[in-house]
């Protein structure tokens, strides 16, 4: 019963994965159905590049972003975790708060006078914006093993990294997986907005849009965008249920 | 939490991002109109001896108070050199660009250079690390708003005018005022929409188990889809709507403009509140409620006598994380022609003027940090117990 039910909730999520893929790639059923919607409209489609490389874009944008914050997150995390930096977990949690008080709009334009347009101001902001999330999710997993465990670890004679690697680690993955899952979802729409940036990915074709006055290419980005942050909300939240099932 | 005398970490490394913002990042950048190449000035050509030796005799006394001293004296000395810093440093900069403009190049542009946003960072390091706890919250309270005090005295005395990005508001100033209205406006009926409906639903999904999976997957999917895609899937329909009935249009609510931002924004809203009053809701210990029973409370009694007071501040908290949300989303609403402090960062993003991004984006943070302040206050108000 129970694995009935987590195969049809991956499916669910695999399903939607497909439609947004088949949605990406359908241009000419995009052209014809917003034709159809305005008609008043001469162009329909948005000319400078295909919806999928749009989508590619976005999605290494957010990728490569969500890659640096888990890497340095984690890192920092450990850091924090042992014994010489617990002194600063009361920093990490107040940094970790007003980092989520600071809007995504703020940090992505103030990346611009320190960078300059394009990809990399974009890549900076998503990840800085990234980190915390994952930073302080690691250190609330790693804090959740009961000092006893470890007690009990050190008297099986585990050094610090083995007890690190197959006892800490593992228990506090699943709640490592919810701050990436949060802060790769944040980065999926605030990359839309890198657009404004010049960063590309499925934001451009929704400024272009909101430019010319032309909701259908305002459309092509915001489905696509919509999509893309369900899907990878789903995908994420499956993968931190069957860790969570796993432990 | 752990006994003195150990040394404060966060302390020492706190003092130490200040001595190595200062001695190798720039402390004032200029360019000789708006948007001409940068010039960079480390600290020790653009303030004078006294002021660099004020920053440094700080910086080395939060040094030593972090080595030696008892907790007690090392967090009032935190407390009040941290933010000592903080002032000297933005009246210094404010006060050495006046000289550089009164100087040989009037239409220069000086702005804060990295050293000096990494030392405001390193001076925030050594504030944070005082616990409050061991202050008395009498003269902690006493140094806070001196120090804000002191902040907005600043502000107004004209000191810090000729920083470009006061410059920039002094410029637009009456504008300012307006666009920042409009973000308050536009924010705040957004979030006390949200909370008339997220309320309700939040205790149907409480008292409902078959709602409750329905309410918080709908939500929560909605609050998935990124700001500017929601803006963007609202313009079509609001428009369709808006000619095909023209009292809406008369109105004023139509594809573009507040009538699509404020339902995005309010849509955004919901979520926090719903969840928090939830998990309010399901925190009440069942004994108390039917202790209140058997007192002979009736529902309506049970729910505003015993229910409200023991959730609302957790109800609050969820008006303040929607807060905060909503404070940065209402900026990205000005790309729909909502207006809003949002408006001055896409048009400096536009012409390329970073003061301009300024003037949108520190406001708006100022904004969210100012509701998350508020509203945590109200939140630990109304905690039974009173206050934190």
């Amino acid at each position: 019963m129970r694995s009935g039910k987590l195969l049809s909730r991956w499916a669910l999520a695999t399903a939607m994965a497909v439609a947004l893929l088949v949605m990406l790639l359908a241009e000419p059923a995009w052209e014809r159905s917003l034709r159809y919607l305005f008609p008043g409209q001469r162009t329909v489609l948005y000319e400078r590049s295909s919806l999928a490389g749009l989508a590619g874009e976005h999605l290494f944008l957010v990728g490569l972003a969500s890659l640096l914050s888990t890497l340095l997150g984690v890192a920092g995390g450990i850091v924090v975790t042992r014994k010489g930096g617990r002194d600063f977990i009361p920093v990490i949690d107040d940094l970790a708060s007003i980092g989520q008080t600071f809007p995504p709009v703020a940090v992505l334009s103030l990346a611009v006078p320190l960078l300059g347009f394009g990809f990399t101001p974009a890549l900076f902001a998503l990840f800085l914006y990234g980190l915390m999330p994952v930073l302080h999710n690691t250190v609330t997993g790693l804090m959740s093993v009961p000092p006893e465990v470890l007690d009990a670890a050190k008297g099986m004679g585990m050094r610090p990294f083995q007890s690190l690697f197959r006892i800490e680690l593992p228990v506090a993955i699943p709640v490592i997986m919810g701050g990436i899952r949060t802060s790769t979802v944040i980065s999926v729409g605030t990359a839309t907005i890198g657009a404004t940036i010049g960063a590309g990915g499925l934001g451009a074709p929704i400024i272009s849009g909101l430019i010319s006055h032309n909701p259908a290419v305002v459309l092509q980005g915001a489905i696509p965008a919509a999509l893309m942050a369900v899907v990878v909300d789903k995908v994420l939240g499956e993968i931190e249920v069957s860790l969570m099932r796993g432990r | 939490m752990e006994n003195p005398p150990r040394r404060d970490r966060v302390m020492i490394a706190g003092s130490m991002v200040i001595v190595f913002a200062l001695s190798f990042l720039p402390f004032l950048v200029v360019r000789e109109t708006r948007i001409s190449p940068p010039a960079t000035l480390p600290v020790y050509r653009a303030l004078g001896s006294t002021p660099v030796l004020a920053i440094v005799v700080l910086v080395l006394a939060s040094f030593v108070s972090a080595m030696v001293g008892a907790s007690r004296q090392r967090s009032a000395a935190a407390a009040f050199l941290s933010r000592t810093l903080i002032f000297l440093i933005l009246w210094q900069a404010g006060a050495s660009s006046s000289k550089i403009l009164e100087g040989d190049i009037p239409l220069a542009r000086v702005s804060l250079g990295s050293g000096a946003w990494i030392s405001l960072l390193g001076a925030y390091m050594i504030m944070s690390s005082c616990r409050i706890a061991s202050l008395k919250e009498r003269s902690f309270t006493f140094i806070c708003f001196s120090f804000y005090a002191a902040l907005l005295g600043l502000f107004l005395s004209g000191q810090l005018d000729s920083l470009s990005f006061m410059v920039e508001f002094l410029n637009r100033s009456s504008r300012f005022w307006q666009e920042l209205s409009r973000h308050l406006t536009l924010s705040f009926s957004a979030v006390s929409l949200g909370t008339v409906i997220g309320f309700p639903l939040g205790i149907a999904a409480f008292r409902k188990r078959r709602t409750r999976a329905f309410i918080l997957s709908a939500v929560n999917t909605l609050q998935t889809i990124p700001s500017l895609a929601l803006f963007g899937l609202l313009i079509a329909p609001l428009a369709v709507a808006s000619r095909k009935v023209p009292l809406l249009a008369s109105m004023g609510i139509g594809g573009i403009g507040w009538a699509p931002a404020l339902i995005a924004l309010t849509v955004y809203s919901v979520l926090p509140i719903i969840r928090n009053t939830l998990s309010a809701f399901s925190m009440i210990d069942p004994s108390v409620i039917e202790s209140g029973r058997g007192m002979g409370m009736d529902p309506l009694q049970l729910f505003l006598n015993v229910e409200l007071p023991i959730a609302l501040p957790v109800v609050v908290t969820g008006v303040r994380i929607s807060g905060v949300q909503t404070i940065g989303n209402t900026a990205v609403a000005a790309l729909i022609g909502a207006g809003g402090l949002g408006q001055f960062i896409f048009q400096g993003l536009g012409e390329a003027a970073p003061d301009l991004i300024l003037l949108g984006a520190i406001p708006t943070v100022i904004l969210a940090l100012s509701a998350d302040g508020l509203l945590r206050r109200l939140s630990a108000a109304l905690r039974p117990g009173g206050a934190s």
